[in-house]
């Protein structure tokens, strides 16, 4: 997430930087790259059920730890289950889990960080000491224990990752507010007459969702990877549903038999995570510089 | 001073918030630690007196404040499972975390340094895309990821490190380094991405500056206008980041305790969640809130002497 942090620099080191070249209007060929690796995992995803895959689950159909083949692209896993339909099922945890729990730290998120930062306030020394206390404590022990007492399923995992992505998103988006609340384009709807509420909605939103969508994009990343640690130590959706943790937990067992069995979650997940990375990077450092243009 | 009065005070509310959070929420939540231990099995009866004999038959807030009143006084309380005081277990536990995040933090730095200063000084050529790159890609790559692909390499391939089976640090202190080896890389790799990109970039502004160009044109070696001139300045966002970094740090600590099966503060955790030990699983998240915010303030105390002249400056 420190990652993000270069943009300042780029602007100032128009001199020879390098980077300084292609941060401008376009978005750079990496960029599309990486946008097309998402939509087709997210395709791979939505149309696992139609795709002639095996069923990811089936046991006993073929031999265990085939090699990859052209009737096994991938090969098979140690109880003989397809890994190229058991790669494309997981796909499926993972984006649903990363991309609904960030719409809802996004709803939620959001909507305080706007408020909070627009109105400031006692509201906000609020919102200050609670963010305070929520950064400080443990995630991941929140999220284990959460998870592990409400039970392994779907909704408690998204909510679990959606509510430890509020104070963050939260954050940002109010940062984002303060610096739009005292521009002249909002000082003249104010002085038009505008209520608060219209305000917020239509003159700051618009100006700040840019920015905070950039920023969903790599925190979508971060919940793929902590639903994958999670579902790595058995606590996200329960077996035999494929997830991309799960299958690189029982491929771990046996590395020294078949290293491949680990290798294609692995890979799925390291593509997966580093276009997004790459993007929601991409795209923030592309916002950041249209507003220092203004 | 003033400062530190506020800072000390913001961590005594920060911990009160986290331990009452933690320890209400551990049993708001469904299960407990008499079923853990008894099993499915157990008659009413056996679990009604277990219950009354740990004494979770009281309200979870008066439990919170006969906790707390004794927390104060230095008793955790003990372990439902085990017995064991929890002061005890986290006394056993807490160096071999500890050793773990100096042993990660050490690799992390020692890469980290040399590779943003060369990385700078030679921006935006080669060298610089490659490591950058490579810094990126090492982003996008999982703890747990990571954790096995080294165990594959090492361990499975060449048999060069153990895969798991720790040894402490009075046993051997050679078997005890090659033991934490894996862990500490695993550890060290993902931070080290995170340092080296900071570095580099705060490098890159900082060799910009007049004072750099007085000092090449003395005619000073370039080695030492970096080492002496230019990386302490140079070192402000890594130290913020660094502060910010434990606690990514300390979650993965606790994964990869858990894959290598290194008996310190995290494996202590994850297993006392299973168990629903609450006193122990609260105990440790306070400890570990406890570090995070005294970290920070510990940054805030370095920027003052890291680079006095920056503070206005730089933020201006």
């Amino acid at each position: 997430m420190a990652a993000a942090a270069p943009a300042a620099v780029t602007l100032a080191g128009v001199d020879g930087d390098g980077e300084a070249a292609y941060v401008g209007r376009r978005l750079g060929s990496t960029f599309w790259i990486s946008a097309g690796w998402v939509a087709l995992v997210v395709l791979a995803a939505v149309l696992a059920g139609v795709l002639p895959l095996q069923d990811p689950t089936a046991i006993g159909n073929n031999a265990p730890r085939l090699g990859p083949s052209a009737g096994h692209l991938l090969g098979t896993d140690e109880l003989g289950r397809d890994l190229l339909s058991r790669v494309l099922y997981g796909a499926r945890t993972s984006l649903t889990v990363g991309f609904a729990a960030i719409a809802f730290g996004l709803a939620v998120g959001g909507a305080i960080g706007l408020v909070a930062g627009y109105y400031r306030g006692r509201l906000d020394a609020l919102f200050n000491g609670l963010a305070t206390v929520l950064l400080a404590f443990p995630a991941l022990i929140f999220l284990l224990t959460v998870v592990t007492f409400l039970g392994q399923n779907l909704v408690d995992v998204v909510l679990t990752l959606g509510v430890l992505s509020v104070a963050p998103i939260a954050r940002i988006v109010r940062a984002n507010t303060m610096v739009y609340a005292n521009r002249e384009f909002v000082l003249a709807a104010r002085a038009l007459g505008a209520r608060g509420h219209r305000i917020l909605l239509r003159e700051i939103l618009p100006n700040v969702l840019p920015g905070a969508l950039a920023f969903s994009l790599v925190a979508i990343a971060v919940v793929i990877v902590a639903e994958g640690a999670l579902s790595f130590l058995g606590l996200s959706v329960r077996p035999p549903t494929p997830t991309w943790g799960g299958m690189i937990a029982e491929g771990g067992q046996v590395l020294a038999q078949d290293g491949l069995v680990a290798l294609w979650p692995s890979l799925a997940m390291f593509l997966t995570v580093l276009a997004l990375n790459f993007a929601g990077d991409r795209l923030q450092q592309y916002f950041e510089v249209r507003e220092g243009g203004l | 001073m003033r400062f530190l009065a506020a800072r000390l005070a913001q961590l005594v509310v920060v911990l009160l918030a986290v331990s009452a959070v933690s320890f209400l929420l551990l049993n708001q939540l469904p299960g407990n630690p008499v079923v853990a231990l008894l099993g499915p099995a157990a008659t009413p009866q056996a679990v009604a007196q277990l219950t009354r004999q740990l004494g979770l038959d009281r309200p979870a807030w008066l439990r919170y404040f006969i906790w707390l009143g004794n927390a104060l006084r230095g008793d955790l309380g003990s372990s439902y499972v085990n017995h064991q005081p929890v002061l005890t277990s986290i006394g056993q536990r807490l160096p071999v975390t500890l050793e773990l995040l100096a042993l990660s933090q050490v690799i992390a730095l020692a890469l980290a340094v040399p590779l943003g200063i060369v990385a700078a000084l030679r921006s935006g050529r080669a060298f610089d895309r490659l490591a950058s790159s490579a810094s990126f890609g090492l982003l996008a790559v999982p703890g747990f990821i990571l954790a096995e692909l080294l165990v594959y390499l090492f361990a499975v391939r060449y048999n060069l490190f153990p895969a798991t089976g720790y040894v402490h640090l009075t046993e051997d202190p050679l078997q005890n380094l090659r033991s934490l080896t894996l862990p500490s890389i695993t550890l060290g790799l993902g931070s080290m991405a995170v340092y080296m990109r900071v570095l580099r970039t705060d490098m890159i502004a900082t060799l910009r500056q007049d004072y750099i160009t007085m000092a090449r044109s003395k005619g000073l070696p370039t080695w030492w206008i970096l080492l002496r001139h230019a990386l302490r300045p140079s070192t402000f966002t890594l130290v913020t980041v660094g502060g910010l970094n434990v606690g990514t740090l300390v979650g993965g600590a606790f994964i990869v305790e858990y894959i290598f099966q290194v008996p310190g503060l995290g494996l202590l955790t994850i297993n006392s969640i299973y168990a629903r030990d609450y006193l122990v699983v609260t105990s440790t998240t306070v400890l570990v809130s406890a570090g995070f915010v005294l970290v920070n303030l510990l940054v805030d105390l370095l920027y003052t002497f890291l680079d006095p002249r920056v503070r206005s400056a730089r933020f201006a």
